[in-house]
């Protein structure tokens, strides 16, 4: 949600910066076959930014075969009916844009940023991959092996990846969020020709999919090609698999895995809220307040007064049917079992105390107008580039539901109080609901 | 605006960096430099849209002007700039920057450093006043200096933990071993723990040498603004500046081989890198296009064959960094332990082929299109732009560079490439890094050049 937010503004001075400074306008339709389409014109740099999402992502898979939302999205570069991936990538090279793709739990997402007298070469580009893509044993066979380097990189290199993985492992019990985006190696391995076939076949469909463009372009011209490009490609109907609800966690949980590193890394996390619950914008703010920055109260604690930490940071990733809370302590290195037992305990202790202090007691306001100003910079900084707007569009229409909300979510941000904050920490972030995982040096085994 | 955070890689977006497919498009060109009274120049690249402003000191100095007792010292100093001044503790000077949702940043290189404040337009004047409160009257205090020297002593040791990263320093550090090149930024162990007030307070002064900085503004301003800085940052005093040391480099002869053994690594780093090139010399847009066709993006030699075909890596690139003195190439990927044997018999293989017969007309063409069709893209933002005029002022290049680039592009020639790459890429003469398991690795590339294995934990220094 924090890609999001928007609109006006007057935090700390008052200075009010009018709505259509930093709203814009999109044109918004959809084709018969169900696409949905934004957009977004700017003439002001001869650029076009060409987004393609769908919803789909590692929520939707099934057990056995994690990963594979992920996995096709890389299949989805190597070639289709009119271009092979190749000729895909050679001729977006010559024209000069830059393209990739990102998979989350919730969405994926697919991009092209180009010169915009090209932009009827990336419709084409783009369509005929989600039309008409071909798929080979050759080519999941040789992806297959870059997504298990990708993993190994990515997960099982650093520890950072490790204890990522680790938390939705434990905080999760039946939920698909359980498991990672990027699969596992096993599962992997299972999956098929046929799996992925069915994979595209099933969430592939216009009507599953949302379409921006964001730049320079003539708009009717525009409308044309989008009709010429997409408008015969049919519908289906999406079945989606039951997602099971998560329990209500009655007990906290911890779990310690040991690898060769120099400190305990430490993690506290907490299921929260939807990205669509109204909850959602008084959490994210009460994890800026606690562990983003200098200023925050995690860092001056253990950072800057104890100094038994090198890093701290708090955040709340945000999903669509449940978020996550996290606290990462990066600890100092001890030179004994004793010593790091000692300084994890002292940290522990700290963040107990400060979660007890947020469920206590409302921030004050100095510390809401710095969580609020700081959302409103965050906004800003995302927007910058006509890629940027295009992001956020599609991540609100495409996982939220509604662009609109790129320039609503500010003024909700704005509208909060102490006491929401407060609120929220009281629901969510008690002990019993706590999930601990810790990294820990071999040696202290 | 973080600029020049990381110049060295920045040194491809300059070079992709000049021209819209769309002739009339100029937009090297919304931007003043003028010089205060005392010879600090200043850049300003005015934003009209989004409410944000960006304050940077951009000094043309960095830890190579470290003293050899005292590795890490620009690092610190200019981490201590946001660390309290004469009227506002550390605690109190984050509050006041966080208060505005503000970001700040100190970072440092081989030759450069800056300090950058970027925040809301609104809060223009306490966002001012808050910079040059940091710059003008800084206060080095004891506490804050040993708390700085504990932490970053902490994180020389966790920087075992990233095995990308440590890939790469042992790249550097045995290119420029004996050099000032040859240490991290961040400093040694043993420079850490030797700073003290004294060297800060003159490393301070010496970089605060208003004919070796730029000031980049970049965002929305108020009528005012200028006047203010003029009155503001004049007070610098000017000083002579000192040049840096000559790094007096010798050529590598020959492949060697480094295995850095990390026992429990799930996955190989492999680095392969030589000396460079220098900013200045005539073929370096001819050297950058080369590259582009050897490794960088989807398309480059080394994606089609080490990824794309094989799937040996998930990653993998090539590129120079470019320095104000000689600075290195690299080809950089990861890759199983189990398959580093093959992956670097691929690369090399593939290296020597394009050293010695060069690119084809084909590669010409289509990476100049994609040179010249990039150019809106990466000088969309004002920031974008501000970042681009100030690395060629940092090199001491002219904007022709930008202005001219699409002709200069388009008017390469395939000999021309081709002689370059044989006279700056190198396959015979280089070092090779890999860090993973030495158990699985050493047997794969014995044939490949002598081999040298250390402990990971020797670059805990």
């Amino acid at each position: 949600m924090k890609t999001v937010q928007f609109v006006i503004a007057m935090f700390l001075v008052g200075v009010c910066v009018a709505q259509d400074s930093l709203s814009f306008l999109v044109d918004k339709y959809k084709l018969d076959n169900g696409l949905t389409v934004l957009l977004y014109k700017d003439s002001s740099v001869p650029v076009v930014s060409y987004h393609t999402w769908v919803r789909v992502g590692s929520k939707d898979e099934e057990k056995g075969y994690t990963g594979i939302a992920h996995l096709f999205e890389h299949l989805m570069f190597k070639g289709s009916k009119k271009f092979s991936n190749k000729d895909y990538e050679r001729i977006l090279k010559e024209i000069g844009a830059s393209n990739n793709a990102f998979t989350s739990r919730d969405y994926t997402g697919y991009y092209v940023n180009a010169p915009s007298e090209h932009l009827e070469t990336v419709m084409e580009l783009e369509s005929d991959r989600f039309r008409n893509l071909i798929l080979t044993d050759e080519n999941l066979k040789s992806e297959r092996e870059v997504v298990k380097e990708e993993r190994r990189y990515r997960v099982e290199n650093r520890v950072e990846g490790l204890v990522f993985e680790a938390i939705n492992e434990l905080a999760y019990t039946v939920h698909s969020y359980k498991w990672p985006v990027i699969g596992y190696i096993s599962d992997l391995n299972n999956i098929n020709l046929s799996k992925a076939k069915e994979f595209y076949k099933t969430y592939y469909s216009p009507n599953n999919a949302v379409l921006v463009i964001a730049g320079d372009f003539d708009t009717e011209q525009v409308k044309k090609q989008i009709k010429k490009y997409y408008g015969d490609f049919k519908e289906q109907e999406i079945k989606r698999p039951s997602y099971p609800e998560e329990p209500i966690q009655k007990k906290s949980r911890e779990t310690v895995f040991y690898k060769d590193i120099q400190s305990d890394y430490l993690t506290i996390s907490f299921v929260a809220p939807s990205q669509m619950s109204p909850e959602l914008y008084a959490i994210e703010l009460v994890g800026e307040v606690l562990g983003k920055g200098e200023s925050s109260r995690l860092y001056k604690k253990l950072v800057y007064q104890q100094q038994i930490a090198t890093s701290v940071f708090s955040f709340v990733m945000s999903n669509i049917h449940s978020s996550m809370f996290q606290i990462h302590v990066k600890l100092k290195p001890a030179k004994t079992k004793a010593d790091a037992d000692r300084i994890k305990e002292q940290a522990l202790a700290t963040v107990w105390s400060e979660l007890f202090q947020l469920r206590g007691y409302s921030v004050s306001p100095k510390e809401l107008l710095k969580s609020q100003n700081k959302v409103m910079k965050d906004h800003v900084d995302s927007l910058k580039t006509i890629d940027g707007k295009a992001y956020s569009l599609a991540m609100n229409e495409a996982v939220l539901g509604d662009y609109k909300r790129l320039f609503t979510d500010l003024e909700a941000y704005r509208r909060l109080r102490a006491q929401d904050l407060k609120m929220v920490a009281e629901k969510y972030l008690v002990q019993s609901r706590s999930n601990v995982v810790l990294a820990r040096p071999n040696k202290f085994k | 605006m973080k600029i020049l955070s990381s110049i060295l890689a920045v040194c491809f977006l300059v070079s992709c960096a000049t021209h819209s497919t769309k002739k009339s498009y100029n937009p090297v060109q919304n931007y003043t430099t003028y010089k205060l009274s005392n010879g600090l120049n200043v850049m300003y690249v005015p934003e009209t849209k989004l409410p944000y402003l960006s304050l940077s000191l951009a000094i043309f100095s960095g830890s190579a002007s470290d003293p050899k007792d005292y590795k890490g010292l620009t690092s610190a100093t200019m981490e201590l700039l946001t660390k309290g001044t004469q009227k506002r503790t550390a605690n109190q000077l984050n509050e006041d920057v966080e208060v505005l949702g503000a970001d700040l940043e100190a970072s440092v290189d081989k030759e450069y450093s800056s300090l950058t404040l970027e925040g809301l337009s609104w809060h223009e004047d306490q966002l001012l006043e808050l910079f040059s409160d940091m710059i003008l009257k800084p206060r080095f205090t004891f506490e804050e200096l040993d708390r700085y020297k504990k932490r970053t002593l902490a994180q020389i040791q966790q920087i075992l933990d990233q095995p990308s990263y440590l890939a790469g320093e042992v790249l550097e550090k045995n290119l420029y071993s004996g050099t000032a090149y040859a240490e991290r930024d961040v400093g040694t162990l043993k420079g850490v723990q030797n700073l003290n007030l004294k060297v800060i307070s003159q490393q301070y002064e010496k970089l605060m040498n208003p004919e070796n900085m730029w000031l980049i503004i970049v965002g929305k301003t108020s009528n005012g603004f200028k006047d203010q800085i003029q009155k503001i940052f004049s007070k610098i005093k000017t000083q002579k500046a000192v040049a840096p040391e000559n790094l007096n480099l010798q050529s590598l002869k020959g492949r060697r081989i480094l295995i850095v053994d990390k026992p429990d690594a799930a996955q190989a780093e492999v680095r392969i890198g030589h000396y460079g090139v220098q900013r200045d010399i005539p073929e370096y847009m001819a050297v950058n296009l080369a590259n582009s066709v050897l490794g960088q993006g989807f398309t480059s030699r080394l994606v089609d064959r080490v990824r794309d075909q094989l799937g040996l890596t998930y990653s993998i690139s090539s590129s120079f960094e470019v320095r104000r003195q000689k600075g290195y190439f690299a080809i950089k990927t990861f890759t199983q332990n189990e398959r580093v044997g093959q992956t670097l018999t691929e690369i090399l293989e593939l290296y020597t082929n394009f050293q010695s017969k060069g690119i084809t007309s084909k590669e010409l063409r289509l990476t100049q299109d994609g040179m010249i069709g990039k150019f809106p893209l990466l000088l969309e933002t004002p920031e974008k732009l501000a970042y681009n005029l100030m690395i060629l002022r940092y090199f001491g290049v002219s904007d022709d560079y930008l202005l001219k680039y699409r002709e200069n592009v388009s008017s390469l020639k395939l000999k021309d490439v081709n002689l370059a790459i044989q006279k700056y890429f190198d396959p015979q003469n280089m070092i090779i890094v890999i860090l993973g398991r030495r158990d699985l690795i050493e047997p794969q590339v014995r044939d490949l050049g002598p081999i040298e294995v250390q402990s990971y934990k020797q670059y805990y220094q």
